[in-house]
């Protein structure tokens, strides 16, 4: 243990950054869980990215001819999650809702993160009207459910997956202007805000070159937490029929599907419940061990037990 | 126009409008500061120091306010600047140090950067590149041992010490003739300290730059300054050239600061201190503000004194010496 303690010591003091990142990569060796939620989430992105190259069978065709012969089948060596009422192999459509739910959630994120930072860091350092008019717009955001929200625009817009998205980023950004805002307020009263100020740093050069680095910390947190928030979300559209339109495979419309069938051809809809459960689970337990990384208190215990 | 004064303050009011009243943090101070010399202002805390070097670029945080005063910087008067003008004036013509290094420095930057950053704010016309190069250079001059490396280290990786370098180098970046040091080495030991003053003093002989240091150590004052500026509760109650507000004070406040340091020339049995405490500014004490506190306090000082000229170049404001 001395010797690895020497080794992070002399790391530090050559290339903080890198020590940095490997004492983020032992917090998250110290914690399995973390560990995990973070492989689901690699594992996660990966299958959205290439999952839809990789499908065993075609996982939107209907091949009529087979139909008859294939329809919902039980899980078996040929087909690991069994088959639709239209012959498709489930498996191949839950590998490729990956990529559904990545881009949705993707896009939500891009949208709602921009809006939220852009806005709290306005209302926080400006203060005044400025920041009691966004506050206002953004309570009356978050006084609704945001499911409840999503929903109304969504059904507005007209039902299918862009709508959803668009839905769901309306609802997002609310959140991110608070936690931004809330941080903001903290790191406009820091010193070396005031320092730079009278050093005759622009403004815009203070918000988004000093303020903004320092309060993105816990905003990491929250979008983590937020990723399987949304995919959660997205497929509650889809499963009330709002978001994706057949024959998209989108795993909360999956869920819809089976339910027909439900429970004599359980795995319809299992497996795509398991696929939703497994991947939110897996951003969620992300989240929080991200939370323990940032956190310094947490870092502090890690740091001493090294020196023993 | 090339009149002494490279700083003259008028008359400066700034109030802070609070719930509990209107504290008069700076009332009516009017100073100045000379080319090329070290000023100190020397006063207890709260007595509203910070306040005015920050008002000097209007760098007053809500709720306070400046209220009234002129701030002529080389015949222009700040206070009527208009921000954009203003900002070309901080950092290059005044710039600051302040008490704490170790929250000056963004913590997401390296040392060099903040070096860096102040350079390039002022010529926009430089590159990254150079300006780091101009960082280096700096830090070699306020003795930074390695500066290539040290411009690398972010803030944590440094000591006290050597923060408030980097800090002073940042002041410097630009040449600027006003250099404002907000108590530079309060929060320093004392080792570092002098040599922090001594840095100080030899940047004020090469750029030939005025220094206004506000401090409450006399040690500081009597070893670095040319000028005093003694506050109180406010106002200006004395200023003098170093050596005579030693050799005679006049002021009962300045006569008890200097009793309450110890000297080791002179035996005494223990340090004098000031009666009482500093008054509470929202509610102030009718006439002279140390009347509550004087020794020598009579009638007249119910009424509220003025800065006058006891002889050239010390001015006190005080009822015991009216003519």
């Amino acid at each position: 243990m001395l010797k690895k303690f020497n080794r992070m010591s002399l790391s530090r003091s050559a290339k903080p950054i890198i020590h940095e990142w490997r004492l983020a990569l032992e917090v998250v060796k110290r914690s399995p869980l973390t560990m995990m939620g973070l492989i689901i989430v690699v594992g996660f992105i990966v299958l959205g990215a290439i999952g839809p190259y990789i499908t065993p069978y075609n996982p939107i065709e209907i091949d009529f001819s087979l139909v008859a012969l294939k329809r919902l089948q039980p899980p078996s060596l040929q087909h690991p999650f069994g088959t639709d009422e239209y012959g498709r192999d489930l498996f191949s459509r839950v590998l490729a809702g990956a990529r559904v739910s990545l881009i949705v959630s993707l896009a939500v994120m891009s949208i709602a993160i921009p809006v939220g930072l852009v806005l709290g860091l306005i209302a926080g350092y400006y203060g005044g009207i400025i920041d009691e008019v966004i506050m206002r717009i953004t309570d009356v955001f978050l006084s609704f459910p945001g499911l409840v929200l999503a929903i109304a625009f969504s059904a507005t817009l007209g039902a299918g997956l862009f709508s959803a998205m668009l839905a769901l980023s309306i609802v997002w950004w609310p959140s991110y202007v608070r936690v931004v805002r809330a941080q903001v307020l903290v790191v406009r009263e820091q010193l070396f805000i005031e320092a730079a100020k009278a050093m005759g740093v622009s403004t815009r050069r203070i918000l988004f070159k000093h303020i903004l680095p320092n309060s993105v910390t816990p905003l990491l947190v929250l979008v983590t937490l937020d990723f399987g928030s949304v995919i959660l979300a997205s497929s509650a559209l889809s499963f009330i029929g709002l978001g994706a339109q057949p024959p998209t495979p989108e795993w909360g419309r999956l869920v819809a599907d089976g339910r027909k069938w439900f429970p004599d051809k359980w795995w319809y809809s299992f497996f795509p419940g398991l696929a939703i459960l497994i991947t939110v689970l897996g951003f969620n337990i992300l989240g929080d061990g991200l939370r323990d990384i940032l956190d310094p208190r947490f870092r502090r215990r890690l740091e001493f037990k090294e020196v023993k | 126009m090339h009149s002494s004064n490279l700083l003259e303050v008028k008359d400066l009011r700034v109030y802070f409008y609070t719930y509990a009243g209107v504290v008069k943090a700076v009332d009516g101070v009017s100073f100045s500061v000379r080319r090329g010399e070290i000023l100190c202002v020397v006063g207890e805390t709260g007595c509203g120091k910070s306040v005015m070097s920050r008002a000097i670029t209007r760098m007053v945080k809500p709720p306070g306010k400046i209220v009234s005063g002129e701030v002529l910087f080389n015949g222009i008067d700040l206070l009527k600047l208009p921000e954009k003008e203003l900002k070309k004036i901080r950092g290059r013509e005044i710039s600051y140090i302040y008490q704490d290094p170790g929250s000056v420095l963004d913590p997401l930057y390296t040392a060099g950067f903040h070096v860096a950053e102040t350079v390039l704010t002022h010529s926009s016309s430089m590159k990254f590149s150079e300006a780091w190069e101009k960082a280096i250079r700096i830090f070699r001059e306020v003795l930074i041992p390695d500066p290539e490396a040290k411009a690398k280290s972010y803030p944590h990786e440094l000591s006290g010490g050597m923060k408030q370098r980097v800090v002073i180098a940042t002041a410097i970046a630009n040449t600027p003739k006003l250099v404002i040091a907000d108590e530079p080495t309060t929060a320093l030991d004392v080792t570092v300290q002098a040599q922090v003053m001594e840095l100080i003093k030899s940047l004020r002989d090469k750029y030939s730059s005025s220094v206004m240091l506000i401090t409450h150590n006399l040690g500081v004052v009597a070893e670095v300054c040319d000028r005093v500026v003694v506050m109180y509760a406010g106002k200006i109650v004395e200023a003098a050239f170093i050596e005579e507000l030693f050799t005679n004070p006049l002021h009962p406040y300045t006569q008890g600061l200097l009793e309450a340091v110890p000297n080791p020339l002179r035996k005494i049995e223990r340090l004098r201190s000031i009666h009482g405490s500093v008054p509470n500014m929202i509610d102030l004490p009718k006439g002279c503000r140390f009347n509550p506190r004087c020794p020598y306090a009579f009638k007249l000082c119910n009424e509220e004194p003025v800065l006058m000229e006891y002889s050239k170049d010390h001015l006190v404001s005080c009822w015991l010496y009216r003519r």
